[in-house]
């Protein structure tokens, strides 16, 4: 059984890719790279929390409770206004869709006399409109 | 762990004395992970009070003490994540727009040949921080999690709940695509430094 070892790997990439194995990322670099990394942490420093650090995150827990728990305050007192202003708008829809049905409300609002004069007379270029308008008026 | 399981178990149940607690035990680590991931001194004792607000409001959703750290972890990597989106959008701070003494000092910090002034060290921070900037957000993490925090593979594992075959992958990358940034922003530097000369070259000053 043939070990996969870095000759044998190089080898392998030779005969079927044309070209050696190589690291993409070099030893030198990789090495740069955490200098650079460690010279950053090495520059920044220790970091001591502010003496007000506990009662700022405090106060800001609090706040939160505050805006959380008003919001629900705010919630509870509207509710019932709520509820009967959708109660309110719910009757008043069932009242009018008499009114809004498609087979009734739609046609007397086309056949107010006036509208039917101002159409008849605009409707002078298209006869057939201005006869239909006519002919529904007189129905 | 910095505290006993019990006192993770109290605050759970809503004991506010031991949430000061663990703030007490965990607020220099936290600040310390914040400060190296945003490099912005002013702003981390912000972020790190954010870190604590959504634990104190997520602590409940916690299934065992033993992965609190983890749990940790994970929201200030989030919190410091929401912290670069938004100055990201405020945009970036190139290479080229700083001074060539700050580009100097850089070089100065990384041969350790001589102890840096003041000056230097801030011109250095800013570059490696800038450096930091140009890679994304994921990668600034990882690195700055396995490479700054000195995290194990192990630890990192746990945290971004992949295996560790798959975490090498992703550092292999994150390295690569931060040396290449470092290319091309040692590559803008000399180019505006290069601009500059010949600008003071060709006036008549």
């Amino acid at each position: 059984m043939t070990v996969l070892t870095r000759q044998v790997l190089d080898e392998l990439l030779s005969k079927y890719w044309g070209r050696a194995f190589r690291d993409p990322m070099s030893a030198p670099d990789r090495q740069f790279l955490s200098h650079l990394l460690s010279t950053y942490k090495d520059l920044l420093g220790p970091l001591e929390p502010s003496p007000h650090f506990n009662a700022g995150l405090w106060a800001r827990i609090e706040e939160s409770r505050l805006s959380g728990s008003s919001w629900m305050s705010y919630w509870i007192a509207w509710a019932p206004r709520l509820a009967l202003a959708a109660v309110m708008v719910a009757t008043a829809l069932l009242a009018a869709a008499p009114w809004l049905s498609p087979e009734d409300g739609g046609q007397s609002a086309l056949l107010d006399s006036s509208y039917v004069d101002v159409l008849a007379r605009d409707s002078m270029d298209d006869p057939d409109g201005a006869l239909w308008v006519l002919a529904e008026n007189g129905r | 762990m910095l505290v006993e399981p019990e006192i993770i178990v109290k605050a759970q149940s809503g004991d506010d004395a031991a949430f000061d607690t663990i703030v007490r035990a965990y607020r220099k680590r936290i600040l310390g992970t914040v400060y190296r991931m945003i490099s912005r001194a002013e702003d981390v004792e912000d972020v790190g009070q954010e870190v604590f607000i959504r634990l104190y409001d997520s602590l409940k959703q916690l299934r065992a003490p033993k992965v609190f750290e983890p749990w940790l972890y994970r929201l200030t990597i989030n919190a410091c994540y929401d912290y670069l989106r938004k100055k990201r959008r405020k945009g970036i701070l190139r290479m080229a727009d700083l001074s060539e003494e700050q580009v100097v000092a850089v070089d100065a910090a990384l041969s350790s040949k001589k102890a840096l002034e003041e000056n230097e060290k801030a011109g250095a921070k800013e570059l490696l921080g800038a450096l930091l900037n140009r890679v994304s957000k994921e990668d600034r993490m990882l690195l700055t999690l396995k490479e700054i925090q000195g995290l194990t593979l192990k630890e990192l594992s746990v945290i971004y709940k992949v295996n560790t075959n798959a975490l090498k992958v992703r550092l292999f990358r994150a390295r690569k695509r931060a040396l290449k940034a470092y290319g091309v922003m040692t590559a803008e530097a000399k180019q505006s430094f290069t601009t500059k000369e010949e600008k003071s070259r060709d006036s008549p000053d």
